[in-house]
C-alpha cells in the first residue's frame, strides 16, 4: 500500500472492531502504517510514562493569525500556500508560537490536542537538555571520559572519548545508520529496543542483542579518532542517557519528568518506548503532544527559563560550522544534541526522521513545531521546503 | 556515582527483573501494578480539563480500631497487612482522605483488574440507555462469528451476569492451561501476538448445563462484553470510555487499558486509573448515574445493577457465597446483600471499589497482594470496608 495525504481518502487503519487494517509488526513505521502508528505508539509497544505531575497545565496564550493562505514554495520550488505545503509534506500537527503565544495551530490525520506523537530523533534534544541540567548541577562534566561514568565501556569504541564528544556525535565509534539493512547497527537497534521483531528469514545464528545496553557493549570498532569529525549516530544519545542514569541513579523517564515535564506545565504526560530491560529509547522513542513540544521549544527560546542553564543553551548555539554540513542544512552544525541552522541566526532545531521538527528562532522570538509522517525516513526536498516556510512565516509575523 | 539505583533502593529489585514472566508476582507487582504500560501495550484515555486536588490525610482515622474474626487491628495496621498501595475515601461526595504506601505517589495510576468489568458494564448501560444495545439480544446479533462457540446460543444478559455455561477454568497459576493461551492472546504473558483475543474467545466451548442457571465467574465473558459494546456502537472501547464516561465524569487523570495485537481492549481486567478517579466512578453509581450534575447512566439501569437485579438462585449455586451469603451479581457489579445496601467492584490481588449508600461512603482500595485470590483476606477486607464506612 502507498501512503495517503491529508487531502486524500484516509484508509481505515485500526478503525472498527475488529479492525480490517492492522499495521504489520515489521512495517509500522513505513507508509501508510506510520500515519496511524506515530500517534498510537503506546497501543503496540511497551512505554514508560514521563509523568506530567499533578500540577496545573500552563495555559498558552493565543494571538492567532490565519496563515493557511500564506505564500510559500512546495518541494519542487513551485508556488503554493502553507496549507498546501502541510498537505504535501504529510503533516499531522503544526504549531507556531510567536512571542510565546499561539499564532497558528493545525491538526490533521486524526491528531488532536491530546494526541501523543512520536518525535523520532527529537528525543535526542530532550535528552540532551536534561543532560545540560545535570551538567549545571555538577553531576556530569562534559570534559571527562565516558568511561569515568561507565567503566564497562572500557572495552568498547567509546574508550578514550569524552562526554562532549558523545554530546556532539564526534566520537569515532563505528555505527551504521543504514535504515534498510536489517543487520546494520541501526537495524539491530530496532530489535534490541523492541520496536520490531527479528525479521523473518534472518540468519538464525545472528546474535541479536536482547536490549540496548547489550548492543552498546558490543560496539568495539572505531573508524577515526574521537573528536575528528561529526557523524550522526543515534547510539551516542543512548550512551549519554546511560551516563545520566548512572550519575543520578534515576531512570531517564523519571529524569525527564522531574526536570522538564513537571516544570513545563505540560498538558499531558509524555512517554518513551522501553526495551525488555526497561531502558527508554533516548535516541528516538519519545512521544508528546504538539503543544508540549512547543512548550519545550519555548523553554529553550527563553534561554532555559531558569530550568536549563542559560550558559548551556548559549554553548549549544555555538557550533563548529563546516561547508556542506548536511543535505537539508548546508550551513548547519550539531551541538549538545541539537542542530544549529546556520552561524548567523544560530537558530536551534530538533529534527527527527519522517518529518519531525522544532525550530527555535531567537531573532524572531518564534518556535515552530511540525509533526509529520513522510512516506520516507528522509526527504530533503520536504525538509528544505518546510524550513523555507518557517522563514516565510517569520516574515509574515514580523 | 551511586551503587544502587533509586529504583532498586525504593523497590528492592531492579527494573530489568520485571518482565512479562514475573510482573504479576510479588514483590514485582508493587511496582508493575502502577506501570502496566511498561509491559503491555495500552490505549490511553485523557483526563477532563482541570487537575487533581491535593491529597488529604486520613488523620486520626488511621489509629481507629477494627474488630476482625482473628482480633483487633488499627486501620493503618490492616492497610499494611493487606498490601494496600492506595486507599481513597469519599463521604457524601467529598474526598475526605487518601492513604498511600511509600512506593505509590499520589496521582499515579494503578491496575484495577476485574473492576474493569464493572466499568465496561457501565459502557453497556450507557449504550442501552441510548437504545443501541439490547441486553436481551443473543450475542450473535452483535458478533455473528460467535456461532459455534459457547456464546453461540447465549444472550448478552448471560454475559453481563456471568451465567454463561462456559467450559473454562480460571487457573491463574497453571502455565499450560487454556487460561494461559488466553493470557498470551491478551499480551499479558510472554509469547503473545500470534492469536488475537477475539479469535481466542470464539474457540471456547460450553458446558452441558443451560446458560443462565449458575453464577460462573469467567473473565472471557467480560472481554466479550467489550467486543459487544464495540460492535453495537461502532467505536473502540477507548473512544467510548473517553466520550461517554471519562470526560463526562470529570476524571482528573488519564486512564489506560491494555490492548491486544488488534487493539482490542482487555475489558476483563486491563484498566488502570488513579484511586480518586475510581472513587469518582463509585460516587457516580451512588448518585444513581449522575456526576457533576450530568446524567451519565439511566437511573433505572443503576438501580437494577446495584439493588434490584440479578439472580439470588444463580449466586447461591456459585462459589462466592462465602463472601456475600445474601449477595447477587448483576451487570459485573456485586451486591453485598448487607442491610446497608453496599455494592462493589472487585479485582484480583486486592482491588476494591466499595460503595455504601447508607453511610454515603465510597472507598477505593488498590493493593498488590502476593496471591491473585485470597478468600480469607477478602473476608477481612469486607469487614474492614464496612467498619471504615461507619467511622467516617
Amino acid at each position: 500500500m502507498t501512503s495517503y495525504r491529508n487531502s486524500e481518502h484516509r484508509p481505515p487503519i485500526m478503525q472498527g472492531s475488529p479492525p480490517k487494517l492492522v499495521p504489520p509488526k515489521l512495517d509500522w513505521d513505513r507508509p501508510p502504517w506510520n500515519r496511524w502508528a506515530f500517534q498510537h505508539i503506546r497501543e503496540f509497544l511497551p512505554t514508560v510514562e514521563v509523568w506530567r505531575g499533578n500540577g496545573h497545565r500552563h495555559r498558552l496564550e493565543r494571538a492567532e493569525v490565519d496563515l493557511d493562505d500564506l505564500s510559500v514554495v512546495d518541494s519542487n520550488g513551485a508556488a503554493t500556500t502553507l496549507a498546501g505545503l502541510l498537505d504535501e509534506t504529510y503533516a499531522d500537527g503544526f504549531l507556531v508560537l510567536k512571542d510565546g503565544k499561539v499564532a497558528y495551530e493545525r491538526y490533521f490525520n486524526g491528531m488532536d490536542e491530546r494526541s501523543l506523537h512520536l518525535s523520532q530523533s527529537m528525543a535526542k534534544s530532550v535528552t540532551g537538555s536534561v543532560c545540560g541540567i545535570l551538567v549545571g548541577r555538577g553531576l556530569i562534566d562534559p570534559a571527562r571520559l565516558v568511561t569515568d561514568y561507565l567503566p564497562e565501556l572500557g572495552e568498547t569504541g567509546w574508550a578514550g572519548a569524552t562526554v562532549q564528544h558523545v554530546l556532539d556525535m564526534t566520537t569515532g565509534v563505528r555505527f551504521s545508520e543504514e535504515y534498510t539493512d536489517r543487520y546494520s547497527e541501526i537495524g539491530q537497534v530496532d530489535v534490541a529496543t523492541g520496536w520490531k521483531p527479528i525479521p523473518p528469514g534472518s540468519d538464525p545464528d545472528f546474535p541479536w542483542p536482547s536490549h540496548l545496553f547489550e548492543l552498546i557493549l558490543r560496539l568495539k570498532d572505531k573508524v577515526r579518532p574521537h573528536g575528528a569529525e561529526f557523524e550522526y549516530r543515534s547510539i551516542e544519545t543512548d550512551v549519554l542517557a546511560f551516563i545520566m542514569e548512572r550519575v543520578s541513579g534515576k531512570r531517564l523517564a523519571q529524569l525527564v519528568s522531574e526536570e522538564l515535564w513537571q516544570k513545563l506545565g505540560a498538558d499531558e504526560s509524555a512517554c518513551f518506548t522501553v526495551d525488555s530491560a526497561g531502558y527508554a529509547l533516548a535516541d528516538g522513542g519519545f512521544n508528546a503532544t504538539l503543544r508540549d513540544y512547543a512548550r519545550f521549544g519555548q523553554l529553550i527560546l527563553d534561554n532555559g527559563g531558569g530550568v536549563i542553564p542559560a550558559d548551556w543553551i548559549e554553548a549549544t548555539r555555538t557550533g563548529k560550522h563546516t561547508p556542506d554540513f548536511n543535505p537539508s542544512l548546508p550551513d548547519g552544525s550539531y551541538r549538545n544534541q541539537f542542530w544549529i541552522e546556520d552561524q548567523r541566526s544560530r537558530s536551534l532545531m530538533c529534527r527527527g526522521v519522517f518529518g519531525q521538527m522544532i525550530h527555535i528562532s531567537w531573532e524572531q522570538r518564534m518556535v515552530v513545531v511540525k509533526l509529520s509522517t513522510y512516506p520516507d525516513f528522509l526527504n530533503s526536498a520536504y525538509s528544505v521546503a518546510t524550513l523555507k516556510a518557517v522563514h516565510a512565516i517569520a516574515a509574515a509575523l514580523a | 556515582m551511586t551503587g544502587k539505583t533509586a529504583f532498586e533502593t525504593q523497590y528492592g529489585f531492579a527494573r530489568k527483573d520485571v518482565r512479562l514472566e514475573t510482573w504479576r508476582q510479588a514483590p514485582f507487582n508493587r511496582w508493575s501494578f502502577q506501570n502496566v504500560g511498561e509491559l503491555v501495550p495500552s490505549a490511553h484515555v485523557a483526563a477532563a480539563p482541570g487537575g487533581e486536588e491535593p491529597a488529604k490525610s486520613l488523620g486520626v482515622l488511621l489509629g481507629e480500631k477494627v474488630a476482625f474474626a482473628g482480633g483487633t487491628e488499627t486501620v493503618e495496621g490492616f492497610l499494611k497487612r493487606s498490601d494496600t498501595d492506595a486507599l481513597t475515601v469519599m463521604k457524601a461526595g467529598t474526598f475526605i482522605g487518601d492513604w498511600l504506601a511509600p512506593h505509590m505517589p499520589f496521582g499515579a495510576r494503578h491496575i484495577i483488574f476485574s473492576i474493569s468489568k464493572s466499568v465496561t458494564a457501565i459502557l453497556a448501560g450507557i449504550l442501552e440507555g441510548g437504545g443501541v444495545f439490547d441486553p436481551n439480544a443473543p450475542v450473535t446479533q452483535y458478533i455473528p462469528e460467535a456461532k459455534g462457540s459457547a456464546y453461540g446460543d447465549a444472550s448478552v444478559r448471560h454475559v453481563l451476569d456471568m451465567t454463561v455455561s462456559l467450559d473454562f477454568e480460571e487457573a491463574y497459576l497453571d502455565p499450560e492451561s487454556a487460561f494461559a493461551r488466553y493470557r498470551r492472546s491478551t499480551l499479558w504473558n510472554p509469547g503473545g501476538g500470534s492469536e488475537s483475543l477475539t479469535t481466542f474467545l470464539m474457540t471456547i466451548q460450553r458446558l452441558a448445563e443451560p446458560h443462565g442457571q449458575t453464577y460462573r465467574y469467567r473473565s472471557p465473558n467480560s472481554d466479550m462484553l467489550g467486543i459487544l459494546v464495540e460492535r453495537a456502537s461502532g467505536k473502540r472501547v477507548s473512544e467510548l470510555l473517553s466520550e461517554r464516561l471519562w470526560l463526562p465524569l470529570g476524571a482528573a487523570s488519564e486512564m489506560s487499558v491494555t490492548v491486544d495485537m488488534e487493539g482490542t481492549a482487555r475489558t476483563a481486567g486491563g484498566m488502570s486509573m488513579t484511586p480518586r478517579d475510581l472513587a469518582r466512578i463509585g460516587e457516580m453509581m451512588r448518585q444513581g448515574g449522575i456526576a457533576g450534575g450530568r446524567r451519565i447512566l439511566p437511573e433505572s439501569w443503576v438501580r437494577d445493577t446495584i439493588a434490584t437485579g440479578g439472580s439470588h438462585e444463580a449466586w447461591q449455586r456459585g462459589t462466592m457465597v462465602f463472601l456475600f451469603p445474601k449477595g447477587r451479581y448483576r451487570n459485573k457489579w456485586y451486591q453485598t446483600g448487607h442491610d446497608s445496601g453496599a455494592f462493589c467492584g472487585i479485582g484480583i490481588h486486592g482491588q476494591w471499589l466499595y460503595v455504601n449508600p447508607k453511610t454515603e461512603v465510597v472507598i477505593a482500595k488498590m493493593s498488590s497482594q502476593p496471591e491473585p485470590v485470597d478468600d480469607k483476606l477478602d473476608e477481612d477486607i469486607v469487614v474492614f470496608l464496612e467498619a471504615l464506612s461507619a467511622m467516617v
